[in-house]
């Protein structure tokens, strides 16, 4: 009775021991090193430093800057990967010509390499790219924008292309959730002569609440920690307009900085943790079963 | 029950024992094999008579000897790349090389000397390597090895009075404007040798509708106007030398230069005069070279190593180089970069005797020469034909107006090496953030520096910041 009971126990045994090693270990080890001043020219010899590393984090008018576009990047892309993905699915969903083909259209950019895609995108949105050569050929815009040199369609540019590389990813989530309605129940809403909208309204998005958890949780988190896209694209440019929480860590790291860099971390974790689950007692909350 | 249980828990035990002893016996093997291979060619190289004789016996394969090394991408030249394969077919002597992206070297450099797990060999910038690692403590002293007999600029290696390094060249050239000379003939424009002459080329470029000076977004291109400006404007090495150790040492402030905010801002006013391409922003390295190759762009301030390099990308373009002339110039002087790509042996090897027959080797213009053949320049051996010859006129016309006649700055990147990584990071980048912007001056880009430097120093706890 007791092997009974201790089983499940010894199943979980080896995530933990990963979990413990690989994610609880370095998150503590880079909360203690926050408060030191921890330098990669001496490692060895950390002094004690208090909250001075977040203190001169919150003053750092770049730190600042990255804070914001943290933010407005997972809440935009969290927006549009949503809304796309969902909006894709409801298409998809339906029985349209070419809808198994439509389906791997649409996810295929979340399985290409950000690199790949940065540098598809870079050639795209240079000045004498694809997409002001369209333009050009419209006839609308007289002048071509350099479009990753200004801060307001850098960062832009970014919040689309991760929307568009992340929509198919969303999509699927949300077309097994649709599938997963039973039909009786818009049937019976006919009958009662319930129209699309409110079909919709009532029945469709709270019988698909569980997928918006799951797709909002993942978008907000991923949004928060994002790095890659910005890296390849802008590299933080144009100056330091479209750093975020992680680039700029990862300046502090490459400049030696290992205390500030780590108060830097702890501060993104404790964002990304915080939000995440907030976010998520708020949507489970608001969940129904069907 | 539990004697089963047991039972299970020793084969357990049994079997990982086997394995790991087959892993250790594996690794003892080999270490003990590459022990014996060191010892062998230790004994070969200390007996160098019989050494050669043994060498020459035709068809006789030598001991095979794996040397491992770290090198940046860009530094990864054809040459080095020639003298490490001819290396291993004639001496059976493998440098297994790790080639790492320039941005992620220094970090990997620094975590693997403080962790005392530095490669072999390190393939690094001289004398830059003995300010990213403490060679005392990291790197193998040279001193005594014979073909130091024949090195021409041991000062590129030494460190209190110690040998540290391998070092391919005694100097790296200098910075000075490349120029598309097919461009300047159809425009009908002479190489400009004064700073009105080049402003009134600039201009008549323009209108031709031929983007001057061409930038591109990498920050390592901008800075080079300023890296060769900065002391320029100081006109004499004494006076570079004196600035860059009242400023490193915290007795003096950029501010107390006025002249290197005047640098920023000579550059920074060919902005709104449209000099400069309007999408040096986004406009990569590579692009910006093709358009100076295909006559978009005129000019490109750089330097005799970014002028090889596009001589060899674009060997039908007629490129040359001159030294342009700025309002802040002091004096006729150009500024150089006393360094060169080296090797510095790790403390902890254990293929000492194996290094000391590369070294050997190396330093003989049998194995130099090749390493010159596709990148023309100024060896740092005796007898070794830098084929200097090959280069361009003009180039090597500055050479001998500027270089071989003494008039000579050290650049700035070189002279401040000791805050190297702040470069990248924070300086260089200013200077794209600068015209973005539009709101800031020289000086005030100069301020904003001196902020990352004393930050920098503060952290590093050197001496005379706390």
């Amino acid at each position: 009775m007791r092997k009974k009971k201790m089983y499940p126990y010894w199943a979980v045994l080896p995530a933990i021991i990963i979990f413990t090693v690989f994610l609880v270990l370095p998150l503590l080890i880079s909360l203690v090193c926050s408060f030191t001043d921890w330098n990669i020219r001496r490692l060895l010899t950390p002094s004690f430093r208090g909250l001075g590393n977040y203190g001169e984090l919150f003053q750092d008018e770049i730190f600042l800057r990255s804070l914001f576009n943290t933010f407005l990047f997972a809440a935009a892309t969290t927006l549009l990967k949503t809304l796309a993905g969902l909006g894709l699915a409801i298409l998809i969903v339906r029985k349209i010509p070419c809808g198994k083909l439509l389906r791997t259209v649409y996810y295929a950019p979340c399985v290409l390499s950000v690199t790949v895609v940065g540098v598809l995108f870079k050639a795209i949105l240079a000045k004498n790219g694809l997409l002001n050569n369209g333009i050009a050929l419209l006839g609308a815009g007289a002048d071509p924008i350099d479009w990753l040199a200004q801060y307001g369609t850098a960062i832009a540019s970014v919040i689309l292309i991760e929307s568009w590389m992340w929509a198919g990813f969303n999509m699927f989530i949300f077309i097994a959730a649709l599938q997963a309605v039973p039909r009786e129940y818009y049937e019976c809403a006919r009958m009662e002569g319930a129209g699309s909208w409110v079909q919709f309204k009532k029945i469709t998005l709270p019988l698909i609440a569980p997928s918006f958890t799951v797709v909002v949780t993942l978008g907000v988190s991923g949004g928060l920690k994002v790095f890659d896209i910005i890296y390849v694209l802008t590299n933080g440019g144009p100056g330091f307009d479209t750093q975020v929480l992680s680039t700029y860590v990862y300046q502090s790291f490459s400049l030696g900085y290992l205390g500030e860099s780590s108060a830097g971390s702890v501060i993104l974790c404790a964002i990304v943790t915080l939000i995440s689950f907030l976010m998520n007692k708020y949507l489970i909350g608001k969940e129904v079963e069907a | 029950m539990k004697r089963r249980l047991f039972l299970k828990m020793a084969a357990l035990c049994m079997a990982v024992v086997t394995v790991m002893t087959g892993c250790g016996s594996s690794e003892t093997g080999e270490s003990s094999q590459g022990a014996d291979a060191v010892q062998e060619e230790g004994s070969a190289v200390s007996d160098a008579g019989s050494q050669t004789q043994e060498d020459g016996a035709e068809g006789e394969k030598k001991e095979a000897v794996t040397v491992t090394g770290m090198v940046q991408q860009s530094r990864n030249y054809e040459g080095l790349k020639a003298i490490v394969a001819k290396l291993e077919e004639e001496e059976n002597i493998t440098i297994d090389l790790q080639v790492i992206p320039d941005d992620q070297f220094d970090n990997l450099l620094q975590m693997k000397a403080n962790s005392e797990e530095l490669p072999d060999l390190v393939f690094y910038q001289f004398p830059q390597l003995c300010s990213q690692v403490n060679p005392e403590e990291n790197l193998l002293s040279l001193d005594g090895a014979a073909w130091l007999d024949r090195v021409l600029a041991p000062e590129l290696s030494e460190y209190n009075g110690k040998n540290y390094g391998f070092v391919f060249e005694a100097t790296n050239g200098f910075q000075a404007m490349v120029y598309n000379k097919t461009v300047f003939q159809e425009n009908g424009i002479e190489v400009p040798k004064t700073t009105e002459e080049m402003y009134a080329a600039a201009d008549k470029l323009k209108e031709a509708g031929v983007t001057p000076f061409i930038l591109a977004s990498d920050n390592w291109i901008p800075q080079i106007w300023m890296t060769s400006g900065f002391m320029r404007a100081l006109g004499e090495e004494e006076q570079v030398k004196d600035m860059t150790n009242k400023v490193l040492s915290n007795q003096a402030k950029f501010s107390d230069y006025p002249v290197l905010g005047d640098v920023v801002d000579e550059y920074l006013s060919f902005f709104p005069k449209g000099w400069f391409n309007d999408d040096y922003l986004t406009l990569s390295y590579d692009a910006a070279l093709e358009r100076l190759a295909n006559g978009e762009a005129a000019m490109f301030m750089g330097a005799t190593e970014i002028f090889n390099a596009i001589k060899a990308q674009y060997p039908d373009t007629d490129l040359g180089m001159f030294n342009p002339k700025f309002k802040y110039d002091k004096g006729d002087v150009i500024a150089v970069l006393p360094t060169s790509l080296g090797i510095g042996v790790s403390k902890n090897t254990e293929n000492q005797e194996a290094i000391n027959r590369i070294f050997d080797l190396w330093s003989t213009p049998d194995y130099a020469n090749i390493y010159f053949e596709t990148k023309p320049g100024n060896p740092n051996f005796k007898d070794v034909d830098g084929r200097r010859e090959q280069m361009d006129e003009t180039v090597q016309q500055i050479y001998a107006e500027y270089v071989d006649a003494g008039k000579t700055v050290t650049e700035f990147d070189q002279s401040f090496n000791d805050v190297q990584p702040l470069f990248a990071n924070t300086l260089w980048q200013y200077f794209l953030e600068a015209p973005y912007k539009g709101d800031m001056t020289g000086a005030d880009v100069m301020n904003k520096f001196q902020e990352d430097v004393e930050k920098y120093q503060k952290e590093n706890g050197v001496p005379g910041w706390s």
